[in-house]
C-alpha cells in the first residue's frame, strides 16, 4: 500500500541540506577535526610501524611459547627422559673357584695371622705333593695342623706345642742366656748354676763356644739385646721328654714324614724339624679345628635367601662327616619369598613419593655400575629381609645324584635347601640374585665349554624382567616377570668366565634426534630440548624483566632526586653515576660469576645474586637519562603551577615529574630488556650466568664447543640462538617503535 | 681549552680512584679461602716459581690484602702509582709483562675492524637517510637491528661452523696454524696469523656496525630536515653536492667524536671473541686472569679499561668542541 508521509519527506530534505551543508564546511572548522587523545595518538603512531608491529608480534609469541607453553606441554625443565634400550651387559661372572675362603669355626681361638693368611698356599702345597696334612709351626709358638678333610675342604687346627720327644744329629738348642738378668732361661731341663756361671764367664762378643763339663756348647746372639741362644750338639740321637714312651713310638716316629701328622697308639704326634737335621716330636693331644677353608660356594633353591653362618659350617662340616647337621636357618622359604617381593614393591612406591611428590615418574639413575666383579664370596652383608625367621632345622647332606662334584644340602622332608658348588655363577657385581635354575644352565654352558675348550658359546634362558627403575619387575601376584635372553658365554681365563645377556634396560635417553615424543630430542643429560627452551625462555626473560625494573627503580630515584633537588645532591649523585659508568660491565659480570662458581652457590640464590648484580651495574644510564629529563622539565610552567599550589615535593616529583618522563623511560626500558637479555645469555653461554639444572637460552649453546658436537647437534643450539636474536630484535623494534610514537618529530 | 682539559682531567683521576676502590672492594671480598687455594693450586703447579705463602705474601704486600679495606686500598694504589702491578698468578709473570706481549694483538684486530666498521657503516647509514622510509631505509634498520640484537657468541659459533667445520678455510681457534707455521717465511707468517684474524674481524665488524649505521643515519636525517639543505635545493645545487658537501659535512661532527672517542677503547681488547676465537690479546688474558680469580691481572686490566673509559669520555669532548667551533667547554 502505497503512503505518502509528509515527515518522511521532510527528514530527507533535511539530510539532503545538511550534507550540501557539509561541503561548504570551511578549512578551520574544528568539527573537521578528529580528536584523538595522547595515548591514542601514540598507539596510531606505533600500529603504523611495521618493524614495531613484527616486534610485538614476536614479543607476543614468544611470551606464549614460554610462560603458557610449558603449561602444556608434558615434560619439565630438569626431568630425566628414559628410553627402554635392548642392550647387551656383563650379566654374570663364573668362577671355577681355585681360592679358598675361610669360615671361622671357633671365634675364641686367637690365630696367627701370618698362620692363617698362609693357608691358601699351604694347601696348594699339600695338593702338590698328595698330602692330606699338613703340620706347621706358627711364629706365635703355637702348632697348626692343615687336615683335608675332602675334595676342596680343609680344616685348620691349633694346638699348644708340647714337646714329647726329639731326635737327629743337628745342634739342639738349650736354652736363652739372658747377659741383664743373668740367667738362663732353659728349653728342657736346668742345667744349674754351675753352667749359669760358665755360661756368663762366656757369652759375650759375637757367638763362639765354651767346654762345661766336657760338652761343647756354641752360642750366638740372640733377638733380644745382650742375650745368647746356646746349643749343643746331643748326647744321644733320640731322646723322650719327659715321659719314655718305648722304642715303638721311637720307630713310628722316625718313619714318619716331616710337618705331616702320624697316628701312633691311638694319638696323634707331629715331627717338625725346626733345624736341619733336628727333629722335634710334638703331641696333638688338644688340637682344636677352629677354621674350615673350602672352594664351594653356597648356591640356594630359593633365590637370594640368606643363609646363617651355622649353617653354613655345618654344611661345610657334614660334607665330608655325618652327612647330616642342624642349623639354624629360614625354613619357611615361601614365606621369605613373599616378604622379599613385597619389600621390592614396597621400595618402588617410595620412589615414586620420596622423588617427585607430584606425582610425575621421575625414576632415580638406573645406570648399572659396570665395575670388575666383587668377590665372589658368601654375599655377606646380605639384607636379611625384615621377620624372616632364623630356627633350627636338620639338614642332610649328599652328592647330588645328577651333577658331579655338587652337594645337595636338604631339608629334613628331602626338599633340596641348597646346593654346594666349586663352580661359582654369581651376577657380575658380585650379587648373588640368581635363580638356581639359571645357574645350573650357566653352570652346565660353562662345563661343556671346558670340555670342548670352546672360548665363547651361546645360550637361551629366562632372566627377570626389569622395571622402569632398573629393579625386578614384579607381577601382580607378586611372582618376577620373566623374559627371554641371549647369553653369550666368554671365557676370559681358564677358570673365569663372563656371560654377556641381552637385556631389555631403562636408560637416560641422551642426545635422541628430534622424534613425535621430543620434537626437539633430547639433550646430554637427558632432558627435553623442547622444554628446556621454554623453560631456558622464562628465565631469560624474567631475568630480562627484573634487572630493567630493578634498574629503573634505582634510576628513577637517583635521578628524580638528582634532578629535582640540583645543587649538591645532583652533584654527589652525578658523580656516582659517573662512576658505575666508568665501571666495565662485561668484566665485573665475569668476576661475580667467578667469584659465585667459587663459593658454590645455590643455583636459584645465584639467579637472584645475578640479577641483583647486573640491576646495580645499570642504573646509572637511566639516572642520567631521569634526570636530564627533569632538569628541563621543571622549569616548565606546569611545575610552578604545582609548586604554586603548594603540593608536596615527593608529589610533585612522582606525580608531576615522573609520569612525564615515562615516554623516555618505557623506550629505553625496552632496549634495556633486549641487552640484557644478551648479556644474561653471554653470561650462561661463558658458564658464569645462570646454572644447570636451570636452564637458560646461553647455557643451552654453551654444550657445544667441539666441532664434531657443533656440527651434530646444530639442530639444539641454532634454534635457540635464533631465538634469542628474535627475541632481542623484537625488543628493540618496539623499543624504536615507541621512541618514533612518543616523539615523531625528535631525534631518532 | 687547557684549563678545561686539565680540569677534566683531574677530574676523571678522581672518577677512577673511586672506581678501582669499588673493584678493590670486589676483589677484597673474594671468599679468603678461595684466594688460599688458589695460592696452593699456583704453588703445585709444574714450572712454579714461589710457594703458596710466598704468593700469599706477595698479594698482601702488594694488594693489602691482610690490612682493612681502607688500608688495603691505599697500599694498593701506592703500588699501583709507582706502576708495579706485581705478578700475575695466571700467567706466572709480571702484569705488565703480559700486557706488552699481548696488546698488540688485541689493537691491531680492533684497528682492522674499525676500518672495516667505517668503510661499511657510515655509506650505508647515509643512503638509508637519503633514501628514508625507502626499501634501502628498511633494509639498513633491520640489517643494523640484527648487527645489534646479535648475540656474539652465537655469531661466532654459527661463523665456525660454517666456515671452519662445514667451508674447512679456517681453523676453529687459535692464532697461528702450528703445523706449518714455524716453517713458514716471515711473510708468510704474517699471511697465517692475517688468515686467522678473518673471522674475528668479521665477528667485531657485524656486532659494532649497527650501532654507527644508526647513529649515522639519525645525524644524516637530522641535517638533512635543517635549513640550510633546503636552501641549498632551492637554489638548485645538485643533490650529490647537496648530500656530501653540505649535508655530509655536518654530519661528520657527532660521528668524529663518537669515533675519536672509540680511538682510546682501540686498545681494550674483546673479551669474548678473543676468548672464543682463542686470539692471544689482551682480552682472553683478562678472560682467563678474572674467572681463575687471578687477583693482580684483573685488578691491573680493569684500572686500564677504566682509564680508557675516562680517556674515550674525555678525548670525545675535546673533539666535538674541536670540530664545531659553536660548541664552547667551560
Amino acid at each position: 500500500m502505497a503512503s505518502y508521509n509528509l515527515n518522511e519527506i521532510l527528514k530527507q530534505r533535511a539530510a539532503l541540506q545538511k550534507k550540501d551543508e557539509k561541503k561548504e564546511m570551511d578549512l578551520g572548522d574544528t568539527a573537521r577535526v578528529k580528536v584523538l587523545s595522547p595515548m591514542r595518538q601514540v598507539m596510531k603512531r606505533f600500529m603504523r610501524n611495521r618493524l614495531a608491529i613484527f616486534g610485538t608480534v614476536t614479543l607476543a609469541i614468544m611470551f606464549i611459547f614460554c610462560f603458557i607453553g610449558p603449561i602444556f606441554y608434558s615434560y619439565g625443565q630438569s626431568e630425566t627422559i628414559y628410553k627402554y634400550d635392548t642392550m647387551v651387559s656383563s650379566y654374570a661372572f663364573v668362577q671355577q673357584r681355585t681360592e679358598y675362603t675361610g669360615y671361622v669355626l671357633d671365634e675364641n681361638v686367637t690365630a696367627n695371622r701370618n698362620a692363617v693368611a698362609k693357608t691358601n698356599s699351604n694347601i696348594n702345597a699339600m695338593a702338590k705333593n698328595g698330602q692330606t696334612n699338613l703340620v706347621f709351626m706358627g711364629s706365635d709358638n703355637k702348632l697348626y695342623i692343615l687336615n683335608k678333610e675332602g675334595e676342596s675342604i680343609y680344616t685348620l687346627a691349633q694346638a699348644t706345642p708340647t714337646k714329647v720327644a726329639a731326635f737327629g744329629a743337628g745342634l739342639v738348642e738349650i736354652g736363652t742366656y739372658d747377659g741383664v738378668k743373668k740367667a738362663i732361661d732353659y728349653e728342657d731341663e736346668d742345667l744349674g748354676d754351675a753352667f749359669l756361671q760358665a755360661a756368663k764367664e762366656n757369652c759375650k762378643g759375637k757367638g763362639g763356644s765354651f767346654e762345661f763339663e766336657g760338652r761343647t756348647y756354641t752360642f750366638e746372639p740372640g733377638s733380644a739385646k745382650k742375650t745368647f741362644v746356646i746349643f749343643t750338639e746331643p748326647e744321644e740321637n733320640f731322646r723322650f721328654i719327659g715321659q719314655n714312651l718305648g722304642a715303638d713310638f721311637e720307630a713310628a716316629v722316625q718313619a714318619a714324614n716331616v710337618g705331616e701328622s702320624v697316628e701312633i697308639n691311638g694319638a696323634k704326634y707331629a715331627v717338625i724339624s725346626p733345624e736341619k737335621d733336628s727333629f722335634e716330636v710334638y703331641s696333638l693331644a688338644d688340637a682344636a679345628t677352629f677354621r674350615i677353608y673350602t672352594q664351594y660356594g653356597f648356591d640356594t633353591c630359593v633365590t637370594s635367601l640368606p643363609l646363617s653362618d651355622s649353617f653354613k659350617l655345618g654344611a661345610l662340616n657334614a660334607v665330608y662327616g655325618e652327612g647330616s647337621f642342624e642349623a639354624e636357618a629360614i625354613v619357611n622359604t615361601d614365606a621369605f619369598q613373599k616378604q622379599l617381593a613385597d619389600k621390592a614393591r614396597a621400595a618402588q612406591e617410595s620412589v615414586h613419593e620420596d622423588v617427585n611428590p607430584v606425582g610425575e615418574d621421575e625414576p632415580a639413575d638406573t645406570e648399572p655400575a659396570e665395575t670388575e666383579p666383587a668377590a665372589t664370596g658368601e654375599g655377606e652383608g646380605e639384607e636379611i629381609p625384615e621377620g624372616a625367621d632364623f630356627v633350627n632345622a636338620k639338614f642332610t647332606v649328599a652328592p647330588s645324584a645328577e651333577r658331579e662334584g655338587v652337594f645337595v644340602i636338604s631339608k629334613e622332608d628331602g626338599t633340596p635347601y641348597a646346593e654346594l658348588n666349586t663352580l661359582v655363577v654369581r651376577r657380575y657385581n658380585g650379587d648373588d640374585t640368581m635363580d638356581l635354575d639359571l645357574k645350573h644352565a650357566i653352570r652346565d654352558t660353562v662345563l661343556d665349554m671346558m670340555a670342548t675348550k670352546a672360548s665363547s658359546e651361546k645360550m637361551e634362558f629366562q632372566i627377570p624382567e626389569q622395571d622402569d627403575y632398573g629393579r625386578n619387575a614384579y607381577d601382580e601376584e607378586g611372582k618376577l616377570k620373566y623374559a627371554n635372553s641371549q647369553m653369550t658365554v666368554n671365557r676370559r681365563t681358564e677358570s673365569e668366565y663372563v656371560v654377556e645377556a641381552t637385556q631389555r634396560r631403562h636408560l637416560i635417553d641422551k642426545f635422541a634426534p628430534p622424534s613425535s615424543a621430543h620434537v626437539m630430542g633430547t639433550d646430554g643429560d637427558g632432558f627435553d630440548v623442547l622444554a628446556r627452551i621454554m623453560y631456558g625462555g622464562r628465565i631469560s626473560l624474567m631475568v630480562g624483566f627484573v634487572v630493567v625494573f630493578l634498574e629503573c627503580f634505582l634510576g628513577i630515584i637517583m635521578g628524580g632526586l638528582a634532578g629535582f633537588f640540583g645543587g649538591w645532591v645532583d652533584n654527589i649523585i652525578m658523580r656516582l653515576v659517573d662512576i658505575f659508568y666508568c665501571l666495565p660491565f662485561m668484566p665485573i659480570m665475569i668476576i661475580v660469576g667467578a667469584m659465585m662458581d667459587a663459593s658454590r652457590m645455590d643455583v636459584i640464590v645465584r639467579l637472584f645474586v645475578l640479577m641483583a648484580a647486573m640491576g646495580i651495574m645499570g642504573w646509572a644510564g637511566v639516572a642520567r637519562l631521569v634526570r636530564g629529563q627533569i632538569l628541563s622539565l621543571r622549569e616548565q610552567e606546569f611545575m610552578t603551577a604545582a609548586e604554586a599550589t603548594g603540593l608536596p615535593t615527593s608529589r610533585r616529583i612522582f606525580r608531576h615529574l615522573v609520569p612525564n618522563v615515562m615516554p623516555q623511560l618505557i623506550v629505553s626500558a625496552t632496549m634495556g630488556l633486549g641487552s640484557t637479555i644478551l648479556s644474561e645469555s653471554t653470561l650462561s653461554f661463558l658458564g658464569l650466568g645462570v646454572k644447570h639444572p636451570l636452564a637458560t637460552w646461553g647455557s643451552m649453546i654453551n654444550s657445544v664447543s667441539s666441532a664434531a658436537a657443533m656440527e651434530q647437534y646444530a639442530y639444539i643450539w641454532i634454534p635457540v640462538g635464533l631465538l634469542i636474536c628474535f627475541t632481542v630484535i623484537a625488543f628493540n623494534f618496539v623499543g624504536d617503535g615507541l621512541r618514533d610514537a612518543f616523539d615523531p618529530k625528535g631525534k631518532r | 681549552m687547557l684549563k678545561y682539559s686539565v680540569k677534566r682531567l683531574l677530574y676523571s683521576a678522581i672518577i677512577l680512584l673511586f672506581v678501582m676502590f669499588i673493584i678493590y672492594t670486589l676483589m677484597y671480598v673474594m671468599p679468603g679461602n678461595y684466594v688460599q687455594t688458589k695460592a696452593m693450586e699456583l704453588a703445585t703447579k709444574p714450572g712454579a716459581t714461589k710457594s703458596a705463602d710466598e704468593w700469599l705474601a706477595d698479594l698482601n704486600r702488594q694488594y693489602g690484602m691482610d690490612q682493612g679495606i681502607i688500608k688495603g686500598y691505599f697500599t694498593w694504589l701506592k703500588s699501583a702509582v709507582k706502576l708495579d702491578f706485581g705478578d700475575s698468578w695466571k700467567w706466572n709473570k709480571a702484569c705488565t709483562k703480559v700486557f706488552s706481549e699481548r696488546i698488540w694483538y688485541s689493537f691491531a684486530l680492533n684497528v682492522i675492524t674499525m676500518f672495516f666498521e667505517i668503510i661499511i657503516a657510515i655509506p650505508l647509514g647515509i643512503h638509508a637517510a637519503r633514501k628514508q622510509y625507502g626499501f634501502a631505509d628498511y633494509f639498513a634498520t633491520v640489517f643494523s637491528m640484527v648487527c645489534i640484537s646479535m648475540p656474539s657468541f652465537f655469531l661466532i659459533t654459527v661463523l665456525k661452523l660454517v666456515f671452519a667445520v662445514k667451508l674447512k678455510w679456517f681453523d676453529l681457534t687459535g692464532m697461528i696454524d702450528p703445523r706449518i707455521h714455524d716453517s713458514l717465511s716471515d711473510f708468510g707468517k704474517f699471511l697465517d696469523i692475517a688468515k686467522h684474524y678473518v673471522l674475528p674481524v668479521i665477528t667485531i665488524t657485524i656486532i659494532s656496525i649497527g650501532g654507527l649505521m644508526r647513529y649515522t643515519r639519525t645525524n644524516m636525517l637530522e641535517v638533512l630536515s635543517s635549513d640550510y639543505i633546503r636552501t641549498a635545493r632551492a637554489k638548485g645545487v645538485p643533490e650529490r653536492k647537496v648530500i656530501y658537501s653540505h649535508a655530509f659535512r655536518n654530519t661528520l661532527i657527532p660521528l668524529i667524536t663518537i669515533l675519536g672517542g672509540s680511538l682510546v677503547s682501540l686498545f681494550s681488547g674483546a673479551i669474548i671473541t678473543e676468548q672464543l676465537f682463542g686470539l692471544t690479546g689482551i682480552g682472553q688474558a683478562s678472560y682467563q686472569s678474572m674467572v681463575v680469580g687471578d687477583i693482580p691481572f684483573t685488578m691491573f686490566y680493569l684500572m686500564f679499561i677504566s682509564i680508557l673509559t675516562l680517556l674515550g669520555n674525555l678525548l670525545a669532548d675535546l673533539l666535538y668542541a674541536a670540530a664545531d667551533p659553536r660548541v664552547r667547554l667551560s
